[in-house]
């Protein structure tokens, strides 16, 4: 075993004497000190030699080692200082080992459909205000779609909407705000809630399919006014586009809400200047809303001289289109990856 | 609905340019959705000056050939009017114009003379009804030639087109709009035939009333010349019938004040009857309709509900069944109008009528919407009538045409209308709670204030309710023709809007401070979202609906319920035609589509609602789940690796990471199944379920009959489909704490050589089943079947990795767990270890 260090040892030292650059004496590092370098194998060797061998020969193999260390640290720094630098500022592509300018190992990561992103950040606009998001059944009652929500049978309001039927009681809702009553129904004031989901209108053009997502939202307490549903509306207009977009009411008609109005922002194209995509108005219109109808507290057991409330609606396809300047509603359902990878 | 702003000054003079009063409507509820020069027929039509007029042959000595002067150029026009003489001004038609009711004029050659452009008369530009010779300009007036006619006659109009909603049918006018511009600008409204209820301040006790004519009916009869019968039957669904016979008519072609305006507002003229029936129904909203009075039977009319089995002949030549309780009118033998809907084509009106039973009016709504669906019929009176129309406005409907067709078509009136007014109309009193008004708007308007608001729109009020001061209510009596108007709310929705929106400050509510909850639901979506999306899987959201066709291609069992789906009874196309049962059938024909636009690497998801029938007049069954299909290349292409397609376990370490994430590890279990799903390529799938034993969803390779179906000519797609309502139990797991290990584990690799049907689950779940308390984890680290393993078997290298809590192993601890370990898995599945 002496025998075989003490070789072991000469050999390194006249190896690395020859060495005539570093890349030889990483090979020689590896060689004498590597996993499976001679030194190390010899070490593994340890086990099967008697318990008073065993520390002697030991200690030999560490002196060794240090040695054949130092002397390869030795004989690196006097290489020349140019190849040295290089070292030190890394291997670096000018010597061709790594280019750096490669594109990275990317594997793709999926995205959200552009609909599920707006959507969310409506809800959590509406969410940090204290409204809890509440759900309903995408095929409806026609009293919770309609006669609960002040729309009595032969009502003319039911030509605002065309409506998917199932049968003469039963149909696909034609917007979101049957979760208003359903939530009333359940609960007492106070109430916050924004309901987001799918709606369904047999309608099929650029600016309308068949199936399209609405948010709405309800606050039911004493005293909310028709005032704080417009400071509500401003507010979230405020975060959704930016706080310089002005927004305006005006009257217009819900059956279920009085007063009712119509939300217009500042069009976000050409901020209010009027352009193709507000039809040179310089507003768009972008909500609907009003003050909860009496008959509509009558309708699920609220008396409207106690409490009063707010409802609105927004179409997210809409805000869509105008966050991301999309121009036809359809791709929303085509489904297009080169369309979704977008957002 | 369209509007001239010039027929509305003839109610109110408001004075504001046409910009501002648009904005000023709108703002008031009634939105300006456009606005539009009138006259554009004549933006071809300039002033010319005639410089030469001659015979154009000696044979033909009525026409002439003239060169007129139009400012840049000399025409040559062929014209035959007697006054086209050399020096005066006329109106010249240049080619290319079109004018009012469609004429297109364009150069032409007339007896082999070429003719650049037309001179016209007043008649021809529809601005007169003199069609002697040219219209002739005033030279004292200074006309310059090729200056734009309607620029020298000062022709300015605009039609505006207001959005109307539902709850105001009294603004589907001129006179409507015209009460709102002076209610907006608190200016006076010229209406000399109203005379109902007009703002009146009324005293404490006195009751409003419908007016009504001042005489009676029986009175009325007896004072006709032409003897008629009026009669209602139906008294729950006519309110109020007047009927006018008019004598000595002369059909013709109206006026071009009425044909003009006929067009500006989308009609089209007829002749003078017909055409001032509908300028009454433009201008003062009251549907008419004129009988040819000697086309009815028996002189006699019946206002009745429609008899089994009765047809009729509507005015677009139609032949319509009527359903019994239809409301019609009658003569002494058949229907000869659907009320409020459409004339009949027997009594109409034509240029051999003599004498005509003008009609003016009320029906009631919901009747008029009933008949007009079920005959699919949509007329301006219909559209009016289902939404209410003033009773009020029947006798001055009825008079202004009467006054039309006496100037105009040289009508003399046989006597006075008869009217039947069966159900007068009352209106009924508002309390107006001044305190309320403020607590719902947010505001602190005064009592005068309101008052003043409620005066422009012709509120009756009593006069203590006017002058009180403080907060005792204010009892208001709505006018006849604001239906809409039945509440405190809809007052103070009036008070709102004329006070303006815009004026009511913004504040924010005030509530408790109540924190939002966010339910089990959206957290579950959250979480399947984020996991799919790191796993490369992008959402997409398709339609509900879907084919019944892409459900059977399926392939389900005659019991699946996926079969019961619910159909539309009105569905836009067969390919939308149900709801959706499952979510694989969107996901294949979204990949269809995305391969037919080349896009060939495909890895989607979509989170969506499934519906599964439950009977007739019940809601179905809606169910959330998630879907995700992957098929071509499994990473994009690069430099770093090699092009590989997608196979079964790329998919499968999405749903293991969102199983993982939403159950925990080693909380969910996998069972082969060869009786999955029928869509499956058989032998590829798997099942998953959660530790109560409830089945979470499955996933596997789609069969290529079913991908054959949906037109896709891959052969690898692979989708799962898992159960949300499932995986909701789930989300909301506790996670606890296990301590870090502090000593070092062992790890042994072996190789055993199995039968190559053995799954290797069945190995993991051996292992497992031994419970050895020393044993951390089992790992597949190797599959391999080739040489030098013999045909029909594999190799599966397997690492144990054993670890103890409290101390570092020995050699011979492990090797008396892992030994027999070995040698029972070996003995279990007659297994041999690789060399």
């Amino acid at each position: 075993m002496h025998k075989e260090i003490e070789d072991i040892l000469k050999r390194a030292k006249r190896e690395i004497e020859k060495a005539k650059d570093s890349k030889t004496l990483d090979a020689l590092r590896v060689k004498f000190l590597g996993r499976k370098g001679e030194i190390t194998l010899a070490f593994k060797k340890l086990s099967s030699l008697s318990e008073e061998e065993r520390p002697q020969i030991g200690r030999l193999l560490n002196k060794a080692k240090k040695e054949i260390d130092s002397l390869l640290k030795e004989k690196g720094k006097s290489f020349s200082p140019s190849e040295r630098s290089l070292y030190k500022d890394g291997l670096g592509w000018l010597k061709g080992v790594v280019d750096p300018s490669l594109p990275g190992r990317r594997k793709i990561i999926g995205k959200l459909h552009p609909i599920t992103k707006v959507m969310g950040e409506i809800c959590s606009v509406f969410q940090s205000m204290g409204f809890s998001i509440a759900q309903g059944p995408e095929v409806e009652e026609d009293f919770y779609n309609f006669e609960a929500l002040n729309i009595p049978p032969n009502h003319p309001a039911r030509d605002m909407q065309d409506t998917f039927y199932i049968d003469d009681k039963i149909l696909l809702r034609t917007h979101t705000s049957p979760i208003q009553i359903r939530t009333m129904k359940a609960q007492k004031p106070p109430i916050r809630i924004i309901a987001p989901g799918k709606v369904y209108r047999c309608d099929s053009d650029v600016t309308h399919t068949p199936m399209f997502h609405q948010v709405e939202g309800l606050m039911v307490d004493k005293n909310v006014s028709f005032s704080q549903l417009k400071g509500t509306l401003t507010q979230f207009v405020h975060k959704i586009f930016d706080a310089q977009t002005k927004v305006r009411f005006r009257p217009s008609y819900f059956p279920f809400t009085e007063p009712s109005a119509e939300v217009d922002i500042q069009c976000v194209n050409c901020r209010g200047k009027g352009c193709r995509v507000c039809s040179y108005t310089g507003w768009l219109e972008v909500l609907g809303a009003g003050m909860v109808h009496p008959a509509v507290f009558r309708n699920v057991g609220y008396d409207p001289e106690e409490v009063t409330g707010f409802a609105f609606g927004l179409g997210v396809e809409r805000i869509a289109m105008l966050k991301y300047s999309i121009d036809d509603i359809r791709l929303f359902y085509d489904n297009d990856i080169r369309f979704l990878d977008q957002f | 609905m369209l509007i001239l702003t010039s027929w509305l000054r003839e109610f109110v003079r408001f004075d504001v340019p046409v910009e501002q009063l648009s904005h000023d409507l709108t703002m008031a509820g009634l939105e300006i959705e456009g606005c539009e020069p009138a006259y554009n027929d004549l933006n071809k039509v300039v002033v010319g000056k005639i410089l030469e007029s001659e015979p154009i042959s000696e044979e033909s000595t009525k026409l002439k050939l003239c060169k007129v002067d139009i400012g840049d150029k000399i025409l040559q026009v062929v014209c035959g009017a007697p006054n086209a003489k050399v020096g005066i001004f006329a109106p010249v038609v240049l080619d290319g114009a079109e004018l009012l009711g469609g004429k297109r004029i364009e150069k032409t050659k007339i007896h082999g003379v070429v003719s650049e452009a037309m001179l016209a008369s007043e008649k021809e530009l529809c601005l007169g009804d003199d069609s002697w010779g040219l219209m002739e300009l005033d030279p004292e007036k200074d006309p310059k030639p090729g200056q734009l006619l309607k620029e020298f006659l000062g022709l300015e109009d605009w039609i505006l087109e207001v959005s109307i909603t539902p709850n105001r049918p009294d603004c589907l006018s001129v006179l409507g709009v015209a009460r709102e511009i002076s209610a907006i600008y608190r200016l006076p409204l010229k209406d000399d035939l109203y005379i109902a209820l007009m703002g009146l301040v009324m005293p404490r006790g006195k009751k409003a009333e419908g007016a009504g004519a001042s005489i009676s009916v029986k009175e009325a009869q007896n004072l006709q010349e032409i003897p008629i019968d009026i009669e209602i039957e139906d008294k729950e669904h006519c309110f109020r019938y007047c009927g006018l016979v008019l004598k000595d008519i002369k059909v013709a072609d109206s006026p071009s004040f009425i044909k003009r305006r006929l067009y500006a507002c989308g009609m089209r003229p007829i002749n003078n009857v017909v055409d001032i029936t509908n300028y009454v129904l433009l201008e003062r909203g009251q549907p008419l309709h004129a009988f040819d009075l000697d086309k009815l039977s028996g002189h006699k009319i019946i206002v009745r509900g429609a008899r089994e089995g009765e047809t009729i002949v509507t005015l677009d030549g139609k032949e319509r069944k009527l359903d019994a309780g239809m409301l019609v009118i009658a003569d002494a033998k058949r229907p000869v109008a659907i009320a409020g809907v459409m004339g009949g084509l027997d009594s109409e009106v034509t240029k051999d009528t003599k004498r005509i039973l003008l009609e003016s009016a009320c029906f009631e709504p919901i009747q008029v919407r009933i008949t007009r669906k079920k005959l699919k019929l949509n007329t301006e009176a219909s559209y009016r009538f289902e939404r209410a129309v003033d009773p009020e406005g029947v006798l001055p409907g009825i008079q202004r045409a009467m006054g039309l067709m006496v100037q105009h078509c040289l009508a003399r009136p046989c006597g006075p209308p008869i009217d039947i007014y069966t159900n007068k109309f009352k209106p009924t009193p508002i309390t107006l709670d001044t305190k309320k008004v403020n607590r719902v708007l947010g505001t602190e308007l005064s009592r005068q204030e309101m008052v003043k608001f409620l005066l422009s729109i012709r509120m009756g009020m009593e006069e203590e309710s006017i002058n009180l001061d403080g907060d005792e209510p204010i009892i208001c009596y709505p006018p006849p023709y604001r239906s809409d108007l039945k509440e405190d709310i809809d007052l103070i929705e009036e008070i709102a809007r004329l006070y303006g929106y815009d004026n009511i400050e913004t504040t924010l509510p005030v509530a408790e401070l109540v924190p939002a909850t966010i339910s089990k639901h959206e957290r579950l979506i959250e979480k399947v979202q984020q996991v799919l999306n790191s796993y490369g899987l992008t959402e997409i959201i398709s339609y509900s609906f879907c084919s019944p066709k892409d459900i059977k291609a399926l392939g389900f069992k005659k019991e699946d319920p996926r079969l019961k789906w619910v159909a539309l009874k009105n569905p836009l196309t067969e390919e939308h035609s149900v709801l959706r049962t499952q979510l694989i059938s969107c996901l294949l024909n979204t990949a269809a589509k995305n391969i037919s636009y080349k896009n060939l690497d495909i890895k989607i998801f979509e989170i969506g609602k499934v519906f599964i029938d439950q009977g007739k007049e019940c809601l179905p069954n809606e169910e959330l789940r998630v879907c995700g299909l992957m098929t071509g290349k499994r990473y994009p292409i690069s430099w770093a690796w090699p092009q590989e397609e997608i196979d079964l376990f790329d998919l499968k370490a999405a749903v293991e990471e969102l199983l993982d994430s939403i159950c925990g590890q080693d909380c969910w279990k996998i069972k082969l199944n060869t009786m999955t799903e029928p869509y499956y390529l058989s032998g590829t799938s798997i099942e998953f379920f959660d530790l109560n034993g409830n089945l979470i969803g499955s996933l596997g390779q789609i069969n290529p009959t079913v991908l054959k179906h949906f037109d896709i000519e891959k052969s690898s797609v692979f989708v799962f489909d898992l159960s949300m309502s499932v995986l909701e139990n789930w989300i909301d797991r506790k996670i606890v704490f296990k301590p870090i290990p502090r000593f070092p584990a062992v790890e042994r690799d072996i190789a055993v050589i199995v039968d190559g049907h053995i799954p290797a689950l069945d190995l993991v779940d051996f292992i497992k089943s031994n419970d050895i308390e020393l044993l951390e984890e089992i790992c597949i680290f190797d599959v391999y079947t080739g040489k030098p393993i013999p045909k029909g078997k594999k190799s599966i290298g397997l690492r144990f990795r054993y670890r103890a809590k409290d101390h570092t192993l020995t050699e011979e601890e492990i090797n008396s767990v892992h030994q027999p370990l070995v040698d029972s898995i070996l003995n279990q599945f007659k297994a041999e270890l690789r060399a």
